[in-house]
């Protein structure tokens, strides 16, 4: 693995506060391309909320207030003049629990295509339903099905199946939140193969609170946990491999080591 | 273990291939060391003993490579019964190879002592030791990629062979010392040669017993007779 | 999977067959179960080989 990518997305300084209550406290963080990074770190250290800031899912929520600069290709995505639609084409999310919807597989992935006027012609559109879905591993499991509920499918199909819904708008980065928490170790371990494969096309960002899922699956763990003023800072950072087998910072090591509370 | 197997850990799969192919570099490093060391004492040739005095270094350096990627494969991917008896004895066997680099490294150093002083006697159990030693290593450190452990059983007989040669070595050795004690130094240093080859042999002996437990998933000595091997379980 | 490891004495396996019914294919040592299992079915899960 080069050692020095591209970074794809550079966080400055990112602090968010929630009712004016600091919550994540001046985050700096390169995130490289087409790499798989993972923030680890105890319940309530302010992973989730971060990652939503890396395509402005927190600015739905009204007590959310955001500062400091995030930049994707060296481009600000924070400021009020952002297209935040696009944004979050090329910077899609998938969630803890799989959120088909209740339409046929097909349905689902067509979704995002049509509503952004990529479909084109009925056959083109079948085609990018399929390549989707086969990216995301899913093909051959839904190929007969296809017009089937998505809601029938496993768990973690349906998760297979957002991430195709995702990868249907040619992304360049996927942000995963706790993807497995509702998977089976099977269906989880499929997901990391997947997220390998994936990776060499899309920069992918995770935030697991399984320890062991971040040391098998990514190339960069940045670990989080609250400061002394309740608010989640990043307080480590390093390539996957050293960061459990030799991490610099003895709070890492005890959360890593499972020393804790 | 099964036959085909499913897909799901190809980063672990890929990292346990390269902890293999790194150990059998290193195992033909050690051929060559062991091959080496003994032409030079053969041919007097202080050249080729430097060098392999020398390159002892890089083998140190594998044996840590090796290890240091065990111990990350270890980290990341949690590996579990079969993978983890594997990267277990692949730790072991890299230890062992590096002592057995030490003792070629031994004798090339005897080459470098010995001076301009002529062989007491021409080599013939000794080369014979080298190579007995040569084939354990190399079909352990086969028997250890195949997963073969009956292979690995057979290898410790051959143990037996080297521990003779070398009794032999030491008897004659020792008669030319009794009989005229002038020749006390030059046979000195061949029992030294024939010591270190016979640390190899067991060395390699070590190696076998690694595959066996990584195969049956018990850790047994291997003895030279078979009746008397006792589980250290 | 590594809870199961840490927190047990003895660890059993169960699996479906090809008619779909679960049934315990190993019982051991925790230990044992997870740096010797007998069953290869044990084996695949253990170290993480599904299909």
């Amino acid at each position: 693995m080069a050692e020095s990518n591209q970074a794809k997305i550079v966080v400055e300084d990112l602090s968010v506060y929630y009712e004016g209550t600091l919550a994540v406290a001046d985050v700096s963080l390169v995130i490289p391309e087409r790499r798989i990074t993972a923030l680890i770190g105890p319940s309530g250290c302010g992973k989730s909320t971060f990652l939503r800031c890396l395509n402005r899912m927190n600015d739905p929520i009204p007590a959310a207030r955001v500062e400091g600069r995030i930049l994707l290709d060296q481009e600000d995505i924070t400021g009020a003049e952002v297209e935040v639609d696009e944004l979050r084409r090329r910077v899609g999310m998938v969630f803890q629990k799989p959120n088909p919807f209740p339409q046929s597989v097909f349905a689902n992935v067509a979704f995002g295509p049509r509503v952004l006027g990529m479909a084109g012609r009925r056959a083109q559109l079948a085609e990018r339903v399929e390549r989707s879905l086969t990216r995301a591993a899913l093909w051959d499991e839904v190929k007969d099905r296809l017009n089937d509920n998505a809601l029938s499918l496993s768990l973690g199909e349906q998760q297979r199946l957002c991430i195709a819904r995702l990868l249907a708008v040619e992304p360049e980065v996927i942000l995963m939140d706790e993807p497995c928490s509702a998977l089976d170790p099977i269906a989880t371990l499929k997901i990391e193969e997947l997220m390998r494969e994936l990776s060499q096309r899309y920069t992918i960002v995770i935030v697991t609170h399984n320890m062991q899922q971040a040391a098998r699956a990514s190339d960069l763990t940045a670990m989080m946990m609250l400061r002394d003023d309740r608010a989640g800072g990043v307080i480590e950072v390093g390539p996957t491999q050293t960061i459990f087998t030799r991490p610099r910072d003895r709070r890492t090591e005890d959360y890593i080591t499972g020393r804790y509370g | 273990m099964s036959e085909k197997r499913p897909t799901t850990r190809s980063s672990l799969d890929r990292e346990l291939r390269a902890i293999e192919d790194d150990m059998l570099r290193m195992g033909e490093m050690v051929d060559e060391a062991i091959q080496g060391s003994l032409r030079a004492l053969a041919e007097r040739d202080r050249g080729l003993a430097q060098q392999i005095v020398d390159g002892d270094a890089r083998v140190n350096k594998l044996r840590f490579d090796i290890e240091e990627a065990c111990l990350a494969l270890m980290a990341t991917q949690q590996p579990a019964a079969g993978d983890l008896r594997t990267v277990v004895a692949a730790m072991n066997v890299v230890g062992d190879l590096e002592r057995m680099a030490d003792h070629a490294a031994g004798n090339a150093r005897i080459v470098l002592r010995m001076g301009d002083e002529p062989l007491l006697k021409p080599l013939i159990d000794i080369p014979r030791m080298a190579d007995v030693c040569r084939s354990m290593i190399r079909d352990s450190l086969q028997a250890f990629v195949r997963r073969d452990g009956e292979r690995a059983r057979q290898i410790a007989a051959m143990d037996d062979q080297i521990d003779g040669l070398y009794q032999q070595v030491f008897r004659e050795l020792l008669s030319f010392m009794v009989e005229d004690p002038h020749t006390t130094s030059r046979a000195l240093f061949l029992l030294f040669a024939a010591h270190n080859l016979e640390r190899i042999g067991d060395r390699a002996t070590n190696i076998a017993e690694r595959v066996l437990f990584m195969t049956s998933g018990v850790m047994r000595e291997l003895n030279p007779e078979p009746r008397e091997s006792h589980d250290l379980q | 999977m590594q809870q199961a490891a840490r927190v047990s004495d003895f660890t059993a396996m169960m699996m479906m067959d090809e008619n779909r019914a679960g049934g315990m294919i190993e019982f051991e040592a925790t230990e044992a179960i997870f740096t010797r299992p007998k069953n290869p079915r044990t084996e695949d899960y253990v170290t993480g080989r599904f299909g």
